[in-house]
């Protein structure tokens, strides 16, 4: 950021002015990359929960394996008329799917792709991100509300109730890594696991806070198992059932950032960001990372997706028995036998 | 550059502000406050407070204001309807009775300017979150106070459980599960109670 600050001030151009420009390319750029990312992961997920299915998925659009699906239906979406209900709140249906896109968009700046490669270098970088994705909820409830339709706030509702919930097993798993390491900021999570190897494997607490994670990160995207607030047998389509075009297509990038999210914290906070090896690393050249970064990304979307079309949706009552009386208690454990072990001077697999 | 970030946050706190206190509508009413919390979070950051606004964000713009959303939403909207004259009578004799009660216990400007607590100022390049940490486990600092309110809202919370599975009983032996949920086994009565 600050180079890029100084790369505008180079051209000529003053304090506040650079800054804007600076800012507008980082926005820029990273709604191309989250658009051409949601596209590609719109068209993975079809492809997995195809030859999950034993068939072949979109095979016709682009010649090569239905690659230009997605883009096709982008375009689609675009022409799409924008209907909005008439008994609704047209004000608050028309800022809901911004509200929702926002809060994950605004997580995207604190992750780091390669030492230096992000938008803001936050010290509170892993709560940022905690913190700026809870808005989403308001966003959700938001356009359940504002769509005057029983299905919508059903979805809301639900889609509230799951993502409170699990925000306090997710929050309390990220503790303890950030109570490992000692920090919120996530390039520190990448140079301590370069010394020590990756977390998953420094302490038995760290292995079992990152399943904790990675299990409430599902329900924190509304993904399956815990898709209750979509759940399209019973609500026909949830939060969003009266959406339509380009306002709904907000909401699929919204679920798919989101989901780029978890799987970029447990990639960064558990699983070696951008260390190749579980023994730790360091010696990897710079422009690597981002590419070792990105492809363990893609694995916990592909293992996210993998799960979709593998499991059984949970019931309502089944979804809060999990996360309170399971997550949350084990979580706390997690927490107290990681500052034991820290405590003791224990653990570290490979330091 | 700390000006314009300033008025942007302080023009979404007062525009959430003015929301809350007219709007007839009680539903908006909430989401400006949902405003109007996001632009004081935004404010605690602009006065270099990253980890109280961050606080402030994850806490009352994505907690509590969803429980409040739930409980405005779950009364009718005929109910709801507040009069936008009443509203405008009683905001400012509600504030400058407030106004007076603080400088009766002590002027306001001592209680804004001198808490008679630690202060400390943050590092550059490392933030404030160390030195609250530090602070909240150090008996110097605020190790009581932290102790005690972890306490209390423990209390609060079995206080919470203890309540709704009353409540739940009753339903219980009334022959009908609680509202909004279908009475499958006794595990998800108890959770439903839990969550309420």
């Amino acid at each position: 950021m600050t180079s890029l600050i100084a790369f505008f001030e180079g051209l000529g151009l003053e304090g506040v002015l650079a800054l804007s420009a600076a800012y507008a390319l980082c926005i820029a750029s990273l709604l191309g990359f989250i658009t051409v990312y949601a596209m590609f992961a719109i068209w993975m997920e079809r492809k997995v929960a195809a030859h999950i299915q034993v068939r072949y998925g979109p095979m016709e659009t682009g010649a090569w394996h239905g690659w230009a699906q997605s883009v096709a239906d982008a375009v689609k979406l675009l022409f799409k008329e924008d209907l909005i209900p008439p008994e609704g709140n047209k004000f608050l249906f028309w800022i809901a799917p911004a509200v929702v896109f926002c809060g994950v968009f605004a997580g995207f700046i604190a992750i780091p792709f390669a030492e230096g490669m992000q938008i803001v270098d936050l010290h509170l970088g892993v709560f940022f991100i905690m913190a700026i994705a809870s808005v989403e909820v308001i966003g959700v409830i938001m356009a359940g509300w504002a769509s005057n339709s029983k299905y919508s706030l059903f979805g809301a509702v639900r889609e509230a109730a799951q993502v409170v919930s699990y925000e306090i097993p997710a929050a309390t798993a990220l503790l303890v890594p950030i109570l490992v390491v000692g920090s919120f900021r996530l390039g520190d999570f990448n140079a301590f696991q370069a010394d020590h190897g990756w977390l998953v494997l420094y302490n038995p607490f760290l292995t079992v806070a990152a399943l904790i994670y990675f299990i409430s990160s599902l329900a924190g995207c509304k993904r399956a198992p815990f898709d209750l607030p979509e759940a399209e047998s019973e609500l026909v389509s949830g939060f969003h059932t009266e959406y339509s075009g380009m306002r709904f297509s907000f909401f699929f990038l919204e679920e798919y950032a989101s989901m780029f999210v978890a799987a970029a914290l447990t990639a960064t906070l558990f699983f070696g960001g951008w260390n190749l090896f579980p023994w730790g690393g360091g010696w990897e050249p710079a422009p690597l990372a981002p590419v070792i970064l990105i492809s363990k990304i893609f694995f916990f979307i592909f293992v996210q997706m993998w799960l979709r079309w593998t499991l059984p949706r949970l019931r309502v009552d089944q979804v809060m028995a999990m996360g309170y009386k399971y997550l949350v208690p084990w979580a706390f454990v997690c927490l107290i036998g990681a500052a034991w072990f820290e405590y003791m001077g224990w653990g570290g697999l490979f330091s | 550059m700390a000006d314009f970030m300033f008025f942007t946050f302080a023009g979404i706190a007062v525009f959430g502000g003015l929301m809350v206190a007219f709007h007839r509508n009680v539903v908006h009413s909430v989401f400006g406050l949902v405003a109007a919390l996001f632009g004081v979070g935004g404010l605690y950051w602009t006065l270099g407070a990253d980890f109280l606004g961050a606080t402030q964000i994850l806490l009352y713009v994505g907690g509590v204001t969803v429980l409040l959303l739930f409980a405005v939403m779950l009364t009718t909207s005929d109910a709801s309807r507040v009069t936008l004259l009443r509203t405008l009578i009683m905001v400012p004799i509600v504030g400058f009775l407030a106004l007076k009660v603080l400088e009766a216990y002590r002027g306001v400007s001592s209680i804004v300017n001198d808490t008679g607590h630690v202060v400390v100022d943050a590092p550059a390049g490392s933030g404030t979150t160390p030195e609250i940490g530090n602070l909240f486990v150090s008996p110097e600092g605020y190790l009581l106070p932290f102790e005690v309110a972890a306490v209390l809202l423990l209390v609060v919370l079995v206080g919470a459980v203890t309540v709704a599975r009353q409540r739940d009983d009753v339903a219980a032996e009334e022959g009908r599960g609680p509202g909004g949920s279908k009475p499958t086994d006794d595990g998800a009565r108890e959770e439903d109670a839990v969550h309420a």
